[in-house]
């Protein structure tokens, strides 16, 4: 790294010149008015969460006037405490393995090779992520099942034309294998989202240099490639594990018919099964995942920090695709039998369960109708209120959630203090939390006095900010990450005020990774369940209400209808972004880049 | 700010009452079918039509709930909101509410537990038998008038057992079927720990059949679900022969689907009492009344458990044999999660 810019003349706005800072980076300027703002969003957003959750602490610790240590105890006396955490971890560190292998061979495959079939291998692996967790787990249950799933009596009614009769198998979801799949699938477009931005920010010519070098394919993805993209291939696992740890509907459906408990589904149960909710211990258990996804936040930093991976360099590098020769079809085939696999049988499965009326292996070919779909969907004028307020609300809190998560993470980046990182760690701690305890405080602090935001839109946006932040926030994180120093300088150094080289500099840089963290907030938004429990209601229904109704009643070809509608709605939109997004980060980002 | 929300609130109410109208042709307070004598009730309907709304959380199924608030409208002109979620949602959505003093709800159906009485000593609820409901208790069987009738029980749900009319030929006729070893792997029964009902249910199977019984059923190796739905559902595909508990709205959706699917009460039963509230501070007192009087009437509980398939406290839908449910202590629970092996 050069020396600070001394040849230059002080920028007339810059009150002292730009000091070295530690660890290679230095402090552009001292605290601005766009940098307090940034603050203040941190720490506002930082409070929604906070308040509700210290006075949740307080009543559990604080008991008749003096403080009492019942809830640890409590929470390490719980039988089978060791067989939570272990399971926890094991189909959480599994899962999300499997889904960092499976991401980022599809993310190289699409952004750095020519396997890439234009927006389809850009927008299909994402698909699971628009079935909502409830939808995915029942379509999968209702694939897998030993006896009745659909898939293994179709395999078995192939066996048996090769004189292979079984009445039951080859799969059972409920089974270890079979959970850390599902959970895998849902993991996989984190790692696939954080990784393609990571490989589009790639300079090209590192890779061709070590082409040139003499090194093979393998050996240039080992040495070069994969280093240079960690921080997004850290951030993508980072958000595996966070999901895997705070996922309900998933270990519940699939995992407890196989006997697999897992930490998130104990405290549901905790919080449900009777009344009064046994808050305390549940919230007790809350720490071990805080725990947990700490010490996945910290192997992340550590990776960012060491700050050895791809920025934009401020030079021309436009990046040169992969010919993959003779193997691009069949690397094509791979991807597109992963879709199929992952995404296209769970929502086929539901498709024909929603057709027939109810769930069985027999479908009723001649006898498939629509009714559920009408009746779920459009003759239910409260579903289609939902679906408008949850579309607003999707598209109103991406751009807030992600919006803010930029500002928070160029504050933290540009400023390495025990503040920033207090900020940092204070906006991703929900991720950690049991969502219904959020959600729940989330309520009391805003529902009455003097707020009185119960039974409103406005609610469930702040409640829907609070729980998805986190992921806002680690997708801001890597995009900023990719922006590196030497173009914020140059722009600083001419001269541009801090805001000035956000509008100018970061934010067209950051676009990518932004509009995919909007995307991931929009779909997380529209499908949320869990605040929508406790928030929504008459007067402000939203899909996950509906869907959540539709699922305790018992419905599951109303719960495949409704959650058809919401994957083909999410779809349109994610695909329209992301053929925005291609051509915005061709003509206007990499233009500009070039032309400096 | 106050008067925003309240505002808000009430633009959603004349959007969906708007919605309701056009879709019936006409005021539903002009349309109201009720021949109303009695001076008492005729000034609570004409207060109630004046709020025209009311709101109500239960537990009962959507199609349950919308059935009896169709009746309702048909008979009074006062439109039902059904907010229709589990117990602990509902309880959880019910006390953050009432705790933030902004309650939604104005009346509430939920299955009898300690909420109850926590929430009538917080002053959440209003206690029914101060509430002025004409003619209550009146002729309301005395045995479901709960904490000296400030909680009414309105419906009883006795826990069936359901399963497939495709693999199993004749009904079970005993619930000791469930231990029969044909049905080995064949069973999909619901955690106990899910419900206090349900707990209650093998308590009373312990002290009928003793608990060999439950061994019994360990030894058949059932898939435990955490709810009763998933267990249903598996029964209805195939998937498994015997479900418990059958939850008979879900069996009614499905049977209407065409599933092959029963339920069957084969002995002694109990399950979850549903009970009445009237929510305090609620913005329609008098439209949550009227409909406390229509489902405490026995034209509205027979109603109910018409729809429902549950039990009324006047007699109908009552098996032979229903037991009401009795509480479970920290250390039968224990013993039944041992006995059964379930998670």
């Amino acid at each position: 790294m050069s020396a600070p810019a001394t040849a230059q003349p002080p920028p007339p706005a810059a009150p002292g010149p730009p000091r070295p800072a530690r660890r290679g980076r230095r402090r552009l300027r001292p605290a601005r008015p766009f940098e307090a703002v940034s603050l203040l969003i941190g720490v506002a957003l930082i409070a929604v969460v906070m308040v509700p959750l210290v006075r949740v602490l307080i009543g559990m610790f604080w008991v008749d006037g003096q403080f009492t240590v019942r809830p640890i105890t409590r929470t390490l006396s719980l039988p089978g405490l060791g067989d939570l955490l272990r399971n926890t971890v094991i189909v959480v560190l599994a899962s999300s393995a499997v889904a960092l292998v499976i991401g980022v061979a599809l993310a190289w495959l699409n952004e750095r090779t020519n396997a890439r079939m234009g927006l389809l291998t850009d927008s299909l692996p994402l698909l699971p992520f628009l079935l909502p967790p409830v939808a995915g787990a029942v379509g999968w249950v209702m694939l897998l099942s030993p006896e009745s799933g659909l898939l293994n009596s179709w395999i078995r009614d192939a066996l048996g034309l090769v004189g292979i009769r079984a009445d039951s198998g080859p799969f059972d979801i409920h089974s270890w294998y079979g959970l850390v799949m599902v959970y895998a699938f849902y993991a996989v477009p984190f790692v696939f989202m954080n990784a393609t931005a990571g490989f589009r920010n790639l300079d090209s010519s590192l890779e061709e240099a070590s082409r040139l070098g003499g090194a093979g394919l393998g050996r240039t993805l080992r040495k070069v490639t994969l280093p240079l993209v960690a921080p997004s291939l850290g951030a993508g696992l980072l958000l595996c594990v966070w999901f895997g740890a705070g996922m309900y509907s998933l270990p519940a459906i699939v995992g407890t018919p196989a006997g697999i408990e897992v930490l998130s589904v104990r405290i549901v149960e905790l919080l449900t099964f009777s009344y009064p909710p046994d808050t305390e211990v549940a919230v007790g258990l809350s720490g071990f995942v805080v725990l947990f996804v700490g010490v996945a936040y910290w192997l992340q930093l550590r990776i960012l920090r060491r700050g050895r991976y791809a920025v934009q360099s401020g030079k021309g590098g436009a990046a040169r695709r992969i010919d993959l020769g003779a193997w691009k079809w069949p690397a094509r085939v791979v991807i597109l039998g992963y879709v199929l696999v992952s995404t296209v049988l769970p929502i086929v499965s539901l498709v024909l369960v929603a057709l027939n009326g109810y769930w069985t292996p027999d479908i009723g070919w001649g006898s498939l109708s629509l009714d559920a779909l009408r009746q779920a969907v459009f003759d239910d004028p409260i579903t289609s209120t939902a679906l408008a307020n949850s579309l607003g609300l999707g598209v109103v809190g991406g751009l807030v959630g992600i919006l803010a998560a930029a500002a928070v993470a160029l504050y933290v980046a540009r400023h390495r203090s025990a503040l920033s990182s207090t900020v940092d760690a204070g906006i991703k701690l929900p991720a950690a939390v049991s969502n219904m305890v959020i959600a729940v405080g989330i309520l009391l602090l805003f529902g009455g006095e003097p707020f009185l935001l119960s039974g409103t839109l406005a609610i469930l946006l702040i409640g829907y900010l609070a729980l998805y932040l986190p992921q806002a926030s680690i997708a801001a994180d890597a995009a900023v990450a990719g922006v590196g120093d030497e173009l914020p300088e140059a722009s600083a150094v001419s001269g541009a005020t801090p805001f000035r080289t956000f509008r100018k500099v970061y934010l067209p840089l950051m676009v990518p990774g932004l509009v995919a963290g909007w995307a991931l907030l929009f779909i997380r938004m529209v499908g949320d369940l869990t605040a929508s429990a406790i928030l929504a209601g008459t007067g402000n229904p939203v899909v996950g209400f509906r869907i959540l109704e539709v699922f305790t009643s018992g419905s599951y070809a109303l719960l495949a209808a409704l959650s058809t509608v919401l994957v083909v709605i999410t779809a349109l939109v994610l695909v329209a972004v992301l053929a925005y997004t291609r051509r915005a980060s061709r003509h206007g980002v990499r233009a500009s880049v070039g032309g400096v | 700010m106050k008067s925003i929300a309240r505002t808000v609130t009430a633009l959603g109410a004349a959007a969906s009452i708007a919605l309701g109208l056009a879709a019936c042709g006409g005021s539903p307070a002009d349309s109201a079918t009720a021949d109303v004598t009695d001076p008492e009730l005729k000034a609570l309907v004409t207060a109630a039509q004046e709020e025209g709304t009311v709101v109500l959380y239960g537990v009962p199924d959507e199609k349950v709930l919308r059935s009896v608030a169709d009746r309702f409208t048909e008979l009074y002109g006062v439109e039902v909101q059904p907010v229709r979620l589990v117990s602990a949602d509902l309880a959880q959505r019910f006390s953050s509410e009432a705790s933030s003093g902004a309650p939604a709800s104005d009346l509430i159906l939920m299955t009898h537990s300690p909420f109850y009485a926590d929430a009538l000593q917080k002053k959440w609820l209003t206690p029914v038998s101060s509430a002025g409901i004409p003619d209550y208790p009146g002729d309301y069987p005395a045995d479901y008038l709960l904490s000296d009738g400030d909680v009414p029980v309105v419906s009883l749900v006795p826990t069936s057992a359901v399963y497939n009319t495709d693999k199993v030929s004749a009904p079970p006729e005993s619930w000791q079927d469930y231990a029969d070893p044909k049905y080995r792997g064949q069973l999909a029964v619901a955690d106990p720990a899910t419900s206090p009902a349900n707990l209650s249910f093998w308590q009373l199977m312990r002290d009928t059949y003793g608990d060999d019984f439950l061994r019994g059923v360990a030894a058949n190796e059932p898939t435990w679900h955490n709810s009763a739905v998933p267990g249903t559902q598996a029964v209805a595909a195939g998937e498994d022969a015997l479900g418990h508990p059958g939850v008979e709205a879900i069996v009614r959706n499905l049977t209407e689907s065409g599933a092959p699917v029963k339920t069957v009460v084969p002995g002694p039963t109990t399950g979850p009492e549903i009970a009445l509230g009237l929510t305090a501070g609620s913005e329609h007192p008098n439209a949550a009344k009227l409909f406390a009087h229509f489902v405490l009437s026995k034209e509205g509980s027979t109603l109910l458990a018409e729809v429902s398939g549950a039990g009324s406290p006047y007699g109908t839908g009552l098996p032979d044999g229903f037991e009401r449910p009795q509480p479970v202590s920290a250390q039968q629970e224990k013993q039944i999660k041992q006995l059964l092996g379930s998670p």
